[in-house]
This record gives structure tokens, sequence and C-alpha cells, in this order.
């Protein structure tokens, strides 16, 4: 069931089986606790205004779920806006079916390279960087993704509310009595373990990182939304501490750089 | 789009995109493998139709035997349900661990199978890269050719009379600003790199796994003789 963050923006989380520990390449951490499945999941977000917005759209396994929150979330009224972080099957995977039940819906698309036709989405509204978008009573923020993977990108804000969609970073797995629960409301206290085990998914390249370079970059992202909700796409949300979290990423992306054995050889 | 042969068997079906900076390569490569024909990814859904009349022209009309994938990201994944249509027994072989998540629940992953393994009797191998878009990518080593397949790596834009190009000798490779160019764009992550720590890492990769050449999905082939300097030139896009 879809979860209120702020007053009209929802959370619709779609969980999967994360299993851990023997026969398994993912290691028991002390955060599991002894438990050998854990959550990953797949979020998509409901903004409303006067008009609606859908950001990303749950992964392919299955669409029934955002499909039905919708219906529910929605009733009669259209989608007006499906917004997609990137063009990944996880976050975008169920753009079609959506599409089809609310044909009238504007498919919104970051504008970064050429290569749009490549991902179905030449007609799509492309929106640059710092463009906005209003929906009738709240007017939503395409902003610079300071973490990616894939190219074509884009993070969301809600100004409105002072909610940041952080798409791929900030995530981490959770337990399976934890879904759908904020940060703050976890009796198990997210630590640098659970960001580590999820971040070394998305942070593929943090093998090779410059830790002065991403600390820079959290320190602007903190700089800037150190008080806000921070939205992830792959998480739970943090209503609280934004800074402190992001703060325990620096140490999290130092853990992954892996250095040469004897020295570069470069 | 004729293919081009860059080795005894291996096909490179080079289509192309235009772009602002020129054209880009969306390619997928057929190898004429024992036990029938195999396909490395599957290009993107615009091109369709030539790619399939490529493919049938090397293969004269027999089924595709295996088709393996370095990842579902859509220029390479954009046949796939399609090419499964046409060809309902084709076996595909993905290195991503969690295949269901991209709507292919059917799919045999071997990331937990490291190592070589064998589809239509061709010795393959799925690699960690270094340089990828996305994460589950895997590069595939051909040990038969030494071709490795780098998927968004070592790409490079080209001019329109470029496009068949095969380069045999350093003079021969794409000019420094289309393969620094195509790496800005597609790899954005590269600007938190250290840039030694990563050409270090891509030199131990290719010592590890020596190569005849690599087969990118956007770029030129690259021969053995220009990888390091390939390198070279990525490694200023950090």
């Amino acid at each position: 069931m879809a979860r209120e963050i702020v007053d009209g923006i929802h959370w619709i989380q779609q969980c999967v089986d994360h299993p851990v520990g023997p026969g398994t390449d993912r290691p028991l951490r002390d955060w599991h606790h002894g438990t050998t499945t854990v959550h990953r999941c797949m979020n998509a977000f409901l903004v409303r205004g006067e008009r609606s917005l859908l950001f990303d759209t749950h992964a392919p396994l299955d669409d029934t779920q955002i499909l039905r929150e919708l219906d529910t979330l929605l009733g009669d009224d259209g989608l007006d806006y499906l917004a997609l972080s990137h063009p990944e099957t996880p976050h975008a995977g169920n753009t079609f079916a959506i599409l089809d039940a609310y044909p009238d819906a504007t498919v919104v698309a970051p504008d970064f390279g050429a290569k749009h036709e490549l991902y179905h989405l030449r007609d799509s509204r492309l929106v640059a960087e710092g463009e906005t978008l209003d929906l009738g009573g709240r007017v939503v923020e395409f902003v610079h993704p300071t973490f990616i993977d894939h190219g074509i990108h884009t993070w969301l804000y809600a100004p409105d509310g002072d909610v940041l969609f952080t798409v791929d970073y900030m995530g981490c797995h959770h337990h399976t009595d934890e879904c759908e629960r904020f940060v703050d409301e976890l009796a198990d206290p997210v630590g640098m373990e659970r960001l580590k085990d999820f971040h070394q998914s998305p942070m593929f390249w943090a093998k090779y990182a410059d830790p002065a370079k991403t600390h820079a970059a959290i320190d602007e992202l903190t700089a800037a939304h150190g008080d806000s909700t921070l939205a992830p796409a792959h998480g739970m949300i943090f209503r609280e501490d934004a800074a402190h979290y992001m703060e325990l990423t620096k140490p999290v992306i130092e853990a992954f750089v892996e250095p040469l054995e004897g020295g570069s050889e470069a | 789009m004729t293919p081009v042969e860059l080795a005894p068997g291996v096909h490179w079906l080079a289509e192309c995109f235009e772009e602002d900076r020129g054209h880009l390569h969306v390619a997928c490569y057929l190898i004429e493998a024992p036990e029938g024909p195999l396909l490395i990814d599957t290009g993107a859904h615009v091109h369709r139709a030539p790619l399939l009349e490529a493919i049938e022209g090397v293969t004269g009309g027999d089924p595709l035997e295996a088709i393996v994938m370095t990842h579902f990201d859509l220029p390479h994944s954009g046949n796939l349900r399609a090419f499964q249509r046409r060809w309902p027994d084709v076996r595909l072989v993905v290195g991503s661990p969690r295949p269901a998540v991209h709507g292919y629940p059917d799919a045999e992953s071997r990331f937990r199978k490291p190592g070589p393994f064998e589809a239509a009797g061709r010795e393959l191998e799925f690699l960690r890269p270094p340089l990828a878009d996305v994460v589950s990518t895997s590069w595939i080593l051909d040990h038969e050719s030494g071709t490795m397949f780098t998927a968004d790596g070592f790409g490079n834009f080209h001019a329109p009379d470029a496009c068949t190009v095969v380069p045999e000798t350093p003079a021969e490779r794409p000019d420094d600003d289309a393969i620094v160019d195509y790496h800005d764009e597609t790899l954005r992550w590269l600007e938190y790199v250290d840039r030694e720590l990563l050409v270090g890492h891509l030199r131990r990769l290719f010592a590890e796994h020596p190569v005849d050449r690599l087969a990118p999905t956007h770029g030129n082939p690259v021969p053995a003789g220009n990888v390091d300097t390939h390198i070279e030139v990525i490694a200023t896009a950090v």
C-alpha cells in the first residue's frame, strides 16, 4: 500500500526477496541479525498538485502493484505525467503498461545526449537540468543527479515538502518487516554496513574513485539538502538527518576503492 | 548493412545512429559457432529489419542457437523479445544476477558461475568490466577468436564514411576527441575517478585476458595493438 511522505507525495514500494548468507555470494552482515532473506526494492513516487506526476515505474517483474496503487490514488483522475529518472529497466520498465492504463499521460525524460530514440523516448517531453514543471499548486524541479550510472539521468526535487528524489543514491536493503517504514521509524538504525551493501551495485565505478572528488560532491549535496527529506529509488525514506546519512556515504565510497597491488600500473 | 567479418566466423553487424556529434554505432555481433549461430546483444529496435536481414544473410536462415547479453540497456536489448519470438528455442545467457527484474525470468544467469562457459559449442566468458554505463554489465570474451565484446566501453563517435572501418594500425584509430567525447557522454561517473587507478585496472584486465581485438557496441573495433593507446585517451576523459 502506498504511503504518504508529505502532503501530496506518495511512496509506492516494490519489494523483492534478496537472499543473503550461505548459498549466495552475499555475506551475512551484522545488520542481518542472522536472517537469510532481506528485501531490495524499487520505489515509485506519485506527486500531486492539481495535476499528477509519477516518478519511475517499478521493475517489469510485476506491473500489477503499480497499476493497482495508481488506481487507488488517482481514482477517476488520470495520470498527467510519467517522469523517468533514467531509462533503465528497474526504473522505467513498466512505462508501456502504465501508458496503456493512462494513455493521456505525457512521458517526461531527461534531456541529455541524443540517443532518446533508442529508448522509445523520441516523442517524450525532454527536460533539462533546472527545468521546472508546474503541477498546479505544486512545482517540481528536475535537478542535477550527483551520483549516477546511466548517462540519461535526472533527480527530482519538490520544494513544497522539501523532498529530494535521489534515485540510485542513498538506497539500502531492508528487513522483511521494515517495508514502507521511514528510516526514523526503524528499531535498527541505518548504518554504514547497510549503505555499503546497497551502494556496491550502483556505485560499481567506486573501485576507481578519487574520494576527494566524491567527498566534495557530497559536501555540495549536504549544503543544499542537509535538511531535506531524501527519497531514493531503492530504499527507505530519510525524513530526518539527511546530512548525517549522506556524510556516512563518504567512508562507504572510500571502502569501495580498490588500490592496485604493488602500486599503480599506469 | 553488410556484416564485416572481424575474424573467421565473427561478424560485426554495424548499424549506426546519427547524433549531433556524428554517427554512433549500435552494434551486435554474430558468431558462427559449432552448434549454430550465436548473437552477442541484439541491437536497437530501430534497426530491427536490417539486423534480421543481416543475420539471415550470414546464417542462411538457420535459427539462432544462443543469444548472449552484455546487459539489458535498450540499445543492446532492443530486439531481444522480437528475436525470442522469431527463434523460440534460442538459449538466452546473461551475466546479470537478476534477469527477472529486467523482465526475463527464464534467462540463464552466469553471475554466480564465473569462468568460461559454452554457448552453441563456443567457449565464452563473462568478465566484470571497468567501463560500463549501468550495473550488472558484463564484457564477453570469445576465447577462440580472442575478441572481447566491451559493450559501452571503448566506444567512439565516427564520421559517416567510417561506419565499417576496422582499424588495423595506430594511425587508423578514431580521433582522440571522438573517443573522449563518447566516454564523457556515456560514462558520466568518470568525473569521480582516479585516473591512474582506472588506467591501472584496465591494464591489469588486459594483462590477465590478452585479446586480439576489442569489439565495442558503440565504436569501431580496436585491434590489440591500439588497446593501450585507447586506454590513455579514455583516461583523458577523467
